[in-house]
């Protein structure tokens, strides 16, 4: 979260306790009790009120006589007249019914106002709240991820909130076996003073347990960039040719993919399966240097995957532990656990071959998460020497957004360097035990929720007080726990676990009425909170 | 209810030199207080105003909202990271309302004064000269 953001928030918070606190206290009781030793002053301060208050007429020998509102002062046989109860000086009931008080028999007169509504003021404050605290939660229930995020998420600028992470770690590993390397590009930056700096939060209710971060680096020439293709593996690529045509099923989506502008083309899923494919037909008709091209993908996975994994847990309910535990233990069960998610499948890329006429797979991408956006590059097989190169793009409907293709001249594969972290900060101060931790190969770095850690990389001197541009990645492993929700035990179906792990084909299109209903708010939601006015610099090619 | 209750208030006496007494407050004067302590019912017991340190006086029973503080507090749960404002926010309120619920009702030494305080006494007129004082129950 930004910080201005942030300030806002807490700004707000005060304004709400200062206000809460004033509601709650301005009730004051102080002026609800009178007493008169004069009858006339007592006449004269209740004749003209609409309700008389109580009233105790406090004997001069300890009795007490008090009558409800309907009292009335008889000025010619000088008495108190009206309905009431009458005590002994002990308080034990002496009379009940119509009663005469002479005024000369009367000590003290005291009224008492009746004091209504006197926890208005704490309980509008209650009410407030629980509103307030409805209101988050139904934010939550309806776009979880807004609240619970997933996995560690990296930041260059530590006060950027989720909707402009950098990098999200290892998004798949979900518990200790599951642990995994993950590699996601970052902006290409000029590094100065041969540092660099970046943020890792937990913004989710998850404790991340991470094994290993680093930088990935590698220096670039104004001309050049770097990729990262599905396979880890890294090419030094120059010449960027843009997008001409890209169409879809719903036409034109040239101007969403034409840019690196966060305009994404993202589709809903199909309303009868969630294992459904779409097409999407790119044409380039600008390519001066037809060999050793490579297709670039801007991408990130909508909310569908953790949708499914928000399933699995709810449909573990109160099993989750030993869920789990088998997870651990049984390596079959491990490999069909994400079946479902399996199924649904990657980015299919396919090339057409001018010569045959006939389109040719290339390769796919497959990266899990939908926080940071992912650049990747699939070389081409194709060899053409014509300028004009068309892709095909085969993909699950609703779940994949795409925010930028182009097509570049891969120059040569290339091995970045591998930088640990020198230093780790919390809260602005160094750390060695997490600096100790993540550089112990048998050590873990346990993150949890609202924890930030700001790793600091040192870099190879280059010419004093000259920056370098460098093309950067951020390689982290470990993995993660998944704290499991109050609300989700309820929805314990250990049938439909079974058929989501073993069934995908079934459950797939079982569920896909119940998401679709989820979908389009969910969906919604998170389009709409995104910014549009941010810049970033990685958009500039 | 307060408005037509016979007793006098309770109070809660903090002597300079003795233990804390309460009770319900009988009478006062200018220089003494007549207590009916909730300890011994069959006596009422004389202090002079000279010897107390503090009092609190209570005329109604509280609502006792205690119970909102865990309850809004672990709510907070299903708000995701942002319990991370919402739980504080929660903690804060929910004490302010429970505090407040507690000294709802109540006034003490440092916003009234004796001469205010008689007119929560069982007898505000003072103790009647026909009743006897060991009498008072």
């Amino acid at each position: 979260m930004k910080n201005k953001s942030r300030k806002k928030l807490i700004s707000y918070m005060a304004v709400l306790i200062i206000g809460i606190f004033i509601i709650q206290a301005c009730n004051s009781y102080i002026s609800f009790r009178s007493n008169y030793e004069d009858a006339n002053k007592l006449l004269h301060e209740t004749e003209n009120l609409e309700t008389k208050p109580f009233l105790k007429a406090h004997l001069k020998n300890g009795d007490i006589c008090i009558l409800k509102d309907s009292w009335k002062i008889d000025t010619i046989s000088n008495s108190v007249i009206g309905i009431g109860v009458k005590y002994d000086f002990n308080r034990k009931l002496a009379f009940e019914g119509a009663i005469n008080i002479p005024i000369d028999s009367v000590a003290i007169f005291e009224t008492n106002k009746k004091i209504e509504k006197a926890e208005k003021g704490r309980i509008a404050a209650l009410s407030i709240l629980a509103g307030i605290d409805v209101a988050v939660g139904l934010l939550c229930l309806s776009n979880p991820k807004a609240c619970f995020g997933s996995c560690p998420t990296f930041y260059i600028n530590e006060n950027d909130n989720f909707h402009y992470a950098d990098a999200e770690g290892f998004s798949n590993a979900i518990s200790p076996s599951m642990e995994y390397s993950d590699i996601d590009a970052l902006r290409d930056q000029h590094v100065i003073n041969n540092t660099f700096s970046i943020t890792m939060k937990n913004e989710a209710l998850e404790s991340h347990c991470v094994k290993d971060v680093k930088i990935f680096a590698y220096p670039i020439e104004s001309n050049q960039r770097v990729y990262q293709s599905p396979k880890n593996e890294f090419y030094l690529c120059e010449n960027q040719y843009s997008l001409s045509i890209a169409e879809a099923d719903e036409g034109s989506i040239t101007s969403l993919l034409k840019n690196q502008d966060q305009q994404e083309r993202f589709s809903y899923t199909d309303e009868d399966n969630l294992n459904s494919k779409e097409t999407i037909y790119l044409t380039f008709d600008n390519v001066e240097h037809t060999n050793n091209l490579g297709l670039i993908l801007n991408f990130r996975q909508t909310l569908l995957t953790t949708y499914l994994f928000y399933s699995a847990m709810g449909y573990m309910g109160d099993k989750v532990g030993d869920m789990f535990a088998k997870l651990e233990n049984n390596s079959e069960l491990r490999d069909n656990f994400d079946n479902s998610t399996k199924l649904l499948g990657g980015i299919e890329i396919y090339a057409l071959n001018h010569n045959s006429d006939k389109w040719e797979l290339q390769n796919s991408f497959n990266e899990t998460g939908p926080i940071a956006i992912n650049k990747q590059i699939i070389p081409l097989q194709i060899k053409s020497t014509s300028s004009i190169a068309k892709i095909k793009i085969v993909l699950n409907k609703g779940l994949w957004r795409i925010d930028y293709a182009s097509l570049t001249n891969i120059k040569e594969r290339i091995s970045p360097l591998k930088i640990p972290p020198t230093s780790i900060f919390i809260n602005g101060k160094q750390d060695k035990t997490s600096i100790s931790e993540i550089n112990d190969p048998n050590k873990y770095l346990i993150s949890m929720p609202g924890s930030e850690y700001k790793f600091n990389f040192t870099f190879p001197k280059t010419n004093a007080n000259a920056s370098t541009n460098y093309e950067l990645f951020l390689y982290s492993k470990g993995y993660y726990l998944e704290w499991m929700r109050e609300h989700w035990i309820k929805d314990k179906n250990l049938i439909k676990l079974h058929q989501m792990v073993y069934y995908p084909e079934m459950f797939l299109k079982d569920e896909a009425k119940d998401f679709k209903s989820y979908e389009t708010t969910m969906e919604q939601q998170f389009w709409n909170s995104r910014i549009d006015t941010k810049t970033f610099t990685y958009y500039e090619n | 209810m307060v408005d037509v209750n016979e007793y006098g208030s309770h109070i809660k006496i903090i002597h300079k030199s003795l233990a804390s007494v309460e009770g319900e407050l009988i009478a006062i004067d200018s220089s003494e207080i007549v207590l009916l302590q909730d300890t011994n019912m069959n006596k009422c017991t004389v202090f002079k105003t000279a010897d107390i340190k503090q009092f609190k006086l209570r005329y109604a029973k509280p609502k006792h909202y205690g119970w909102t503080i865990p309850l809004y507090t672990l709510a907070t749960i299903s708000h995701g990271i942002f319990l991370v404002f919402t739980a504080p926010l929660n903690l804060i309120v929910t004490i302010i309302v429970s505090v407040g619920g507690e000294k709802a009702f109540t006034y003490s030494d440092k916003n009234m004064t004796y001469e205010e305080l008689k007119m929560f006494a069982r007898f505000p007129q003072g103790i009647p000269s026909t009743v006897d004082i060991k009498d008072i129950r």
